[in-house]
């Protein structure tokens, strides 16, 4: 299946300083796809450039099978497109939001509208400059959502709102995913709140992307190794190469270990260096824990990553 | 044309204060220019030998100059406003992430800014009308408002706010008059027969304080100019193309009229 956004090489500067660059990754169709990174990670940047409100440097970028410099009123006809920075026309009342959006999109959906505007529960009368900005989001998020775009872009949705708030906008968008085939690419540094959405992960730091696969995959893949030894003993030095955050205390050791397979073999590898007597338990990691992994190794410069 | 209807009504909306006030002036001013040319209802503005205008008249007079002065004054602010709201050089503006192109926003834009130029004539054409006023003498302010209204959403097109479009426009009519000064200065040096000082005087004076109105192919000249770099922004949102266009267009008209 073709990927609804295909990025190539891509690479954009401000001035003298590259904020993004050699990106490449897909996100396949019908995917949540959750693109990590901490703040001025570049994130921004490449969704601003698939959404042609920035030009690449370098590179391409195809939304939907159109190149990004491309797009026009029939493709921005199929995207939902939900920002943080986004300037809403403050001086509309969300109805007259609502009536403008309707005749723009073809494909209004009326009855998903009052279903959305029931469950983010906006007040319809009020001017979306007298709206806090938890509403304001709401609001851009109904009218981003009621045509039933093929394509859903959220840059930073969950940021400044409460945790009320993110709650329900995060249910919402379950309960809307789960009826249709939509893809959504969500841009976050709120590890925990996406990862009850996302299927597919993409983690950016400093401008270079440094992974990009399922959620499943990673989840299958990254372990946290305990190890405890008896008293008396200490853990040796030579353990595997490719182990990330390492930490030592006593008898006690503890790392991640980034290509877990199963129990036994990735057991075996550990056991072998350790004494006999040597306890391992493997946990699996959070999307959090492993987004907090991969980033503190690639500035450890790990050779694991 | 749906959309570009919707995003009209959109911009309505969203100034329909500023636009209610000026409906009312333009309105008032309708209507005060009707009462003043009626026999009986007031003076002699219209026919001087009807009666001597009081007092009363004088003011009623100033009123109405008022009127139309705060009516055209509020359709400038108003045709800016209506640019600014969804702004071409801010990529974070909501209009470029929805399904509307740079053509159809502008002719969204179009209509209002059509609309407001509407107003200002038809308070020209009761003027002129009751007033007995020569068409050509409507047709030239007609022309000079088409010609304002273009400069100002050309300026408007590539500027955040009302502090920005002025300033904008200092530097650009600043910077095309020195430009024009100093190139018509270098013209008269290298080709004595030109006429005329190259003074820098001189030109103030030939184009500020000299009020005789410019040739209209003068006019037609700075409206191209305006409408070529909007469209040049609206188009391609080449904001440097944009203003380099209006700065030629000033110091060309400029250079042409000294």
């Amino acid at each position: 299946m073709e990927p609804i956004i295909d990025i190539d090489n891509l690479s954009c500067r401000y001035g003298t300083r590259e904020a993004v660059t050699q990106l490449s990754l897909q996100v396949p169709a019908g995917s949540t796809y959750a693109f990590l990174g901490t703040n001025g990670a570049g994130k921004t940047t490449t969704i601003k450039t698939i959404l042609n409100l920035l030009q690449p440097g370098a590179g391409t970028a195809t939304v939907l099978g159109v190149p990004s410099t491309k797009l026009g009123p029939d493709q921005l006809a199929q995207i939902g497109y939900v920002s943080q920075d986004q300037k809403l026309p403050l001086e509309l009342s969300v109805r007259a939001l609502i009536a403008y959006s309707r005749a723009i999109y073809p494909t209004w959906d009326d009855a998903l509208c009052d279903r959305l505007g029931k469950i983010l529960a906006l007040p319809l009368d009020r001017k979306l400059s007298q709206l806090s900005h938890g509403m304001k989001i709401k609001a851009a998020l109904l009218v981003s959502l009621a045509y039933r775009p093929r394509l859903l872009v959220l840059d930073e949705p969950f940021s400044g709102l409460d945790q009320l708030v993110r709650d329900e906008l995060i249910q919402s968008l379950i309960e809307l995913f789960e009826e249709r085939e939509w893809t959504m690419f969500i841009s976050s540094h709120d590890i925990a709140e996406v990862e009850r959405l996302a299927d597919w992960v993409g983690i950016i730091d400093g401008g270079k992307l440094c992974l990009s696969e399922s959620l499943a995959s990673l989840q299958a893949r990254f372990r946290r190794v305990d190890v405890m030894l008896a008293d008396g003993e200490v853990v040796p030095s030579h353990l595997p190469e490719k182990i990330l955050l390492p930490e030592f205390a006593g008898p006690t050791a503890r790392w991640i270990e980034p290509d877990f397979v199963d129990e036994q073999a990735s057991g075996e590898r550990v056991r072998h260096l350790l004494p006999d007597d040597a306890r391992v338990a493997f946990s699996p990691l959070s999307l959090r824990e492993i987004f907090v992994t991969v980033t503190r190794s690639l500035r450890s410069n790990s050779p694991a990553i | 044309m749906k959309t570009v209807l919707a995003h009209w009504k959109k911009d309505l909306r969203s100034t329909r204060v500023l636009l209610i006030v000026w409906l009312l002036c333009v309105g008032l001013t309708l209507a005060g220019v009707i009462c003043l040319a009626k026999p009986g209802l007031s003076s002699s503005f219209f026919r001087p030998g009807a009666g001597e205008a009081g007092v009363q008249d004088a003011a009623f007079l100033t009123g109405l100059v008022g009127l139309l002065s705060l009516q055209y004054l509020l359709a400038a602010v108003l045709i800016v406003r209506i640019v600014h709201l969804d702004s071409l050089i801010d990529p974070n503006a909501w209009w470029r992430t929805r399904p509307i192109s740079g053509l159809g926003l502008l002719a969204a834009k179009g209509l209002s800014v059509g609309m407001f130029f509407l107003g200002g004539c038809l308070c020209l054409i009761v003027l002129g009308v009751e007033g007995q006023f020569e068409s050509g003498f409507l047709l030239s302010c007609s022309l000079t408002g088409v010609v304002f209204v273009a400069g100002l959403v050309a300026f408007a097109s590539f500027t955040k706010d009302m502090s920005d479009l002025i300033l904008n426009w200092i530097v650009v009519v600043v910077g095309a008059s020195f430009l024009a000064w100093f190139v018509g200065s270098l013209l008269r040096g290298f080709f004595p027969a030109v006429q005329g000082s190259p003074s820098f005087r001189n030109l103030y004076f030939k184009t500020v304080v000299d009020i005789a109105p410019p040739p209209p192919w003068l006019w037609l000249f700075c409206l191209a100019g305006f409408l070529a770099a909007a469209f040049c922004q609206y188009l391609k949102r080449s904001t440097n193309v944009s203003q380099a266009i209006l700065f030629a267009t000033f110091f060309l008209a400029i250079l042409i009229r000294g």
